[in-house]
């Protein structure tokens, strides 16, 4: 079921409200804009790259 | 929001959209193709995910000569910021080949002097990303001039924040001279070259034919020159490595490295199996390594060069150490040229960086021959016990087997200032090996004797007795302890923990003059 742009934006708003113990109803959205993939995961998705970044005690 | 304010955004948005385009989709697909990223995947895969913030990404060539006022692009064919590594403050540059070859302008040059010049100022690690051309022939003496002012902020920043040069494409001509002064050099396996001079030039002035991976590629200045100390198969890898090392430095001179908690190991039991007894065997010392660090977390520099003397960062209960080992496995662990460059080098480092060092030693001499002398190995040796002199980090020595004559000086004794010096009960201390040293001050009597065989063996016996042990140096007190193999560990982190904190003076002068 593909869901709509504004079924996105309020299950991120909903998601928001429950990680910063907020009453969603009383949150209005302003603003919001999607960010997509960044170029570097891109370039690792359409390889079908493994790639892990490394991070200290790897 | 009123009219204009859109139209202003709109107009900043359209800029910034030109600047993510780089060279132009054709060009990110060329360079995607030859399995190279691109300047800002390189960024991002190199910092904490989504830590970097780009600067000076608008800034352009002045530059009108030849058309260059048409050929200009915004951020003029480098990007440069900031970001988190493991959570701390790195700055670097990154070369941008779609644009104009990555050539190096003024402007090019001056964004890239400015992150130094933060990073410096911050008190922070430094990573260039060279893939690049070389000088913009348009610009002329203004490129000159760009390279001048880059080598000039090295040096300076040298010893005192931690340098990376990342090679992951061409890297040409004067341009070495960056990556040159910088503390570590990382290549990839099939995109690096590093050369002053490119095989087309060599071949037209000297007759010779070479290509560039021969002449400079990663397996060239890896394992033949000595000039790089890491490489792997990709970008990717590549730029994970530079994460691994920097986890093992503090963000500059003036701190300490993190302490990373990992899982102690002291596997000290197993060492006499490792190690044979009989001195003429050989073994791994990585072996010997891993039988007590951290598990996992020996980091070793220049694998490929000098593989007689392994280097490289290892953390013990967390802390980072800086390893010196003679290996046994190759030219049974002797100095030579290239060892001692390389070791002098990681010493230098360790120094600089307040990194602690253990020394393991098993050595049986410098390298003899006419090669070695007339290579300058007087001058190149000299560097090795230069560096641990002149280093007032802490410094402990583990005597394995064993340590003759000049390289036994070498490879941090006592009296170049080693802190704490322990032995194995197999240790060899002595002027040189029983064989050679009978061979000199018992020549007499073995001429003299009935049977010269029964007197030479007799005679080597008699020194081995007496001299092939510790316990003379443990005497004269070159040797704090001789030490079972299995303390080896519990010793190493008694004798780190007391020098923790170490303070050493040197006398007051501007450098010394390191035999170059």
């Amino acid at each position: 079921m593909e869901l709509t742009r504004e079924q996105i934006v309020a299950m991120a708003v909903a998601a928001v409200a429950d990680a910063e113990g907020l009453n969603v109803d009383t949150l209005r959205v302003r603003s919001f804009r999607e960010v997509g993939q960044s170029a570097l995961a891109k370039y690792i998705a359409e390889r079908g790259m493994q790639y892990k970044k490394y991070q200290l005690g790897d | 929001m009123d009219n204009t304010w859109q139209q202003k955004i709109e107009n900043l948005m359209d800029r910034r959209a030109d600047v993510a385009a780089a060279g132009g989709e054709a060009r990110v697909e060329k360079q995607h193709a030859a399995g190279k990223l691109t300047a800002r995947e390189r960024m991002e895969a190199l910092f904490d995910d989504g830590t970097f913030v780009e600067i000076n990404d608008m800034i352009e060539s002045r530059a009108t000569d030849f058309g260059m006022e048409k050929k200009k692009k915004p951020g003029d064919g480098v990007v440069t910021g900031y970001g988190k590594i493991h959570g701390r403050t790195a700055f670097a540059s990154s070369q941008d080949f779609t644009i104009g070859g990555g050539s190096l302008g003024e402007a090019h040059a001056k964004k890239i002097c400015h992150a130094m010049d933060m990073a410096l100022a911050m008190k922070a690690p430094f990573v260039s990303i060279n893939d690049s051309g070389g000088a913009r022939i348009e610009e002329g003496i203004d490129s000159l001039t760009g390279y001048a002012d880059i080598f000039y902020r090295n040096t300076i920043c040298s010893g005192v924040i931690p340098q990376i040069s990342v090679i992951l494409g061409p890297c040409a001509g004067g341009a070495c001279y960056s990556p040159a002064i910088c503390d570590y050099i990382f290549m990839t396996e099939k995109n690096s070259q590093m050369y002053i001079t490119g095989p087309a030039v060599v071949k037209s002035v000297t007759g010779e034919v070479i290509t560039a991976a021969d002449l400079g590629g990663a397996a060239v200045h890896a394992g033949t020159s000595g000039v790089a100390q890491f490489v792997y198969p990709d970008d990717l890898s590549c730029l994970n490595g530079v994460r691994q090392l920097l986890g093992y430095f503090p963000q500059s001179n003036e701190g300490e490295s993190l302490t990373v908690p990992g899982v102690p190991v002291d596997n000290c039991v197993s060492l006499p199996d490792i190690v044979p007894a009989d001195s003429k065997r050989s073994y791994d010392v990585r072996d010997v390594i891993n039988a007590f660090v951290d598990a996992n977390s020996f980091f070793e520099v220049q694998p490929d060069f000098a593989r007689n003397l392994v280097v490289g960062y290892a953390r013990i209960d967390g802390r980072t150490v800086g390893i010196v080992a003679n290996q046994s496995a190759y030219m049974a662990g002797s100095l030579e040229i290239n060892a001692s460059d390389k070791g002098a080098r990681f010493i230098r480092f360790c120094d600089c960086f307040n990194i602690p060092i253990l020394t393991l030693v098993d050595v049986p001499a410098f390298l003899p021959g006419s090669q070695q002398e007339h290579g300058g190995i007087i001058r190149h040796g000299a560097k090795m016990l230069f560096a641990y002199a002149e280093a007032t980090v802490p410094k402990v020595s583990v005597i394995m087997r064993k340590a003759y004559g000049g390289a036994y000086i070498a490879m941090n004794s006592k009296g170049l200032g080693a802190d704490v010096v322990y032995a194995w009960p197999v240790a060899e201390i002595a002027v040189m090996g029983a064989s050679g040293a009978v061979a000199i001050i018992g020549r007499r009597e073995i001429d003299a004797a009935g049977d010269p065989a029964v007197k030479r063996q007799a005679l080597i016996d008699g020194y081995n007795e007496k001299f092939m042990n510790p316990y003379v140096a443990a005497a004269h007190g070159y040797v704090d302890e001789v030490i079972l193999p299995e303390e080896t560990r519990r010793k190493i982190v008694s004798a780190f923990d007391m020098l923790k904190e170490k303070k050493k003076a040197l006398p007051k002068k501007k450098h010394g003059n390191i035999p170059l």
